[in-house]
């Protein structure tokens, strides 16, 4: 009885790995650069795949690999059956940020291959928050749409919004580079008249966290 | 059917033969033969399987089945473990089991009583399965192809019912994955020559 019972938790077990088709190989390539656009060698790339969710649910980092001297990556791995989620993490190298691209689909990867382009790691003490409180002084206004832009050093990067995020309009948290001037572009709405109003702002960024209040 | 019997009367008449004449090979003739034998493979050019993996020797097992002119013909088994030594091309993998099976024909031709040499050539299928680690019931799929072999043996007649061997094989095989475009060629080909030192049975 006990025999019976271990195989069958084995079988159970062993059911559980992700399964790959191992004639379809999937490639992702990119560039890590620095603040100043420099490649940055020697930088860990993982590719990380997971099915499911909760208990139960399976994980697995199937394509590693490090950036040369150009800062090009690049990574082969089985294509995973059934519906996964892929994130492309870059591990720090020398006081470097981490930074994860995550909720990507095999949607996103085009003739089997996911190309990122360049993607910029900054100094863990070269960044700081960038915080947006909303000072709402007329009702019937919303803001529709916040966008940021400059050197932006967020350590988590949405490529697929999740089911909740699907229902943000923007968001109120970013880690930026010290020592830049940011736009800021955004959009009231104002839902009696139903006009828009776009506006653009500058945000000096220095040394410390900045919290920045838009009136609206 | 009548055909068939007609067929097989003749094949057999041809194998009794032999006791009539004796000094004479028949045309036809069951091959009893088998060998079998240890396998190192070496791959090269630009290609999956040589710029990322390394084998650690394999076996094989070759096995006649008729005789026909001279030519056995027959089908041989070689499988051979690879260590993966770069896993940006393979994936996070340790290693792979690599094995094929084969239709091959070989020649008999003897240069003396105790020396024979043995060309071949084969058509078959090849599977490259990865494993997490050679221990690990996890896999990341297989690879399949087919392959053409082309080689030589040279035999030793140790006695009359057995001899060693040695000999080379050249292995091309051509894969069906599905990739990006640019690693067409680097996946869907390997060439590898394998040492073969074995023994054979008559």
């Amino acid at each position: 009885m006990k025999n019976s019972v271990f195989i069958f938790l084995v079988f159970i077990l062993s059911s559980c790995d992700i399964q790959y088709e191992g004639n379809t190989r999937l490639l992702v390539t990119g560039e890590v650069v620095g603040r100043n656009g420099s490649p940055l060698s020697g930088v860990d790339v993982i590719a990380k795949i997971s099915q499911g969710s909760g208990f139960g649910s399976r994980k697995e980092n199937i394509g590693i690999t490090t950036t040369d001297e150009q800062g090009v990556f690049k990574m082969l791995f089985p294509k995973p059956k059934g519906e996964i989620d892929y994130t492309i993490h870059f591990l720090s190298a020398e006081n470097y940020q981490e930074k994860r691209f995550v909720n990507i689909f095999y949607e996103d990867f085009n003739d089997y291959a996911y190309r990122m382009g360049e993607t910029t790691l900054y100094k863990n003490d070269d960044i700081v928050n960038l915080d947006f409180s909303f000072n709402q002084i007329n009702p019937q206004n919303n803001i529709t749409e916040l966008n940021v832009i400059g050197m932006l050093a967020d350590y988590l990067v949405w490529v697929n919004p999740n089911d909740e995020q699907q229902n943000y309009v923007y968001y109120s948290q970013y880690q930026v580079a010290k020592n830049q001037t940011l736009v800021l572009e955004y959009i009231v709405h104002d839902f009696i008249n139903n006009q828009n109003t776009s506006h653009s702002e500058t945000i000096v960024i220095e040394e410390q966290n900045v919290t920045y209040t838009i009136t609206y | 059917m009548k055909k068939l019997s007609l067929f097989f009367l003749i094949i057999f008449q041809f194998g009794f033969s032999q006791e009539e004449e004796i000094t004479q090979k028949p045309i036809f003739s069951f091959d009893h033969g088998f060998s079998v034998y240890l396998n190192k493979q070496i791959n090269f050019g630009d290609n999956f399987l040589s710029e990322a993996h390394k084998s650690v020797i394999g076996f094989g097992i070759q096995k006649n089945i008729i005789n026909l002119y001279g030519f056995a013909i027959g089908a041989a088994y070689e499988f051979s473990v690879y260590k993966v030594t770069d896993k940006s091309v393979v994936g996070n993998i340790e290693s792979a089991n690599y094995s094929n099976f084969s239709a091959r024909v070989t020649y008999d031709y003897e240069i003396s009583n105790q020396i024979t040499l043995n060309p071949f050539v084969g058509i078959g299928g090849t599977r490259l399965k990865h494993h997490k680690s050679p221990a690990s019931g996890n896999n990341f799929g297989t690879f399949s192809g087919t392959s053409y072999n082309a080689g030589l043996y040279f035999a030793f007649n140790f006695t009359e019912k057995m001899h060693l061997f040695a000999g080379i094989n050249y292995s091309y095989v051509s894969y069906g994955i599905k990739n990006a475009p640019e690693y067409d060629a680097f996946f869907n080909n390997s060439n590898q020559i394998q040492i073969h030192l074995g023994v054979g049975f008559f």
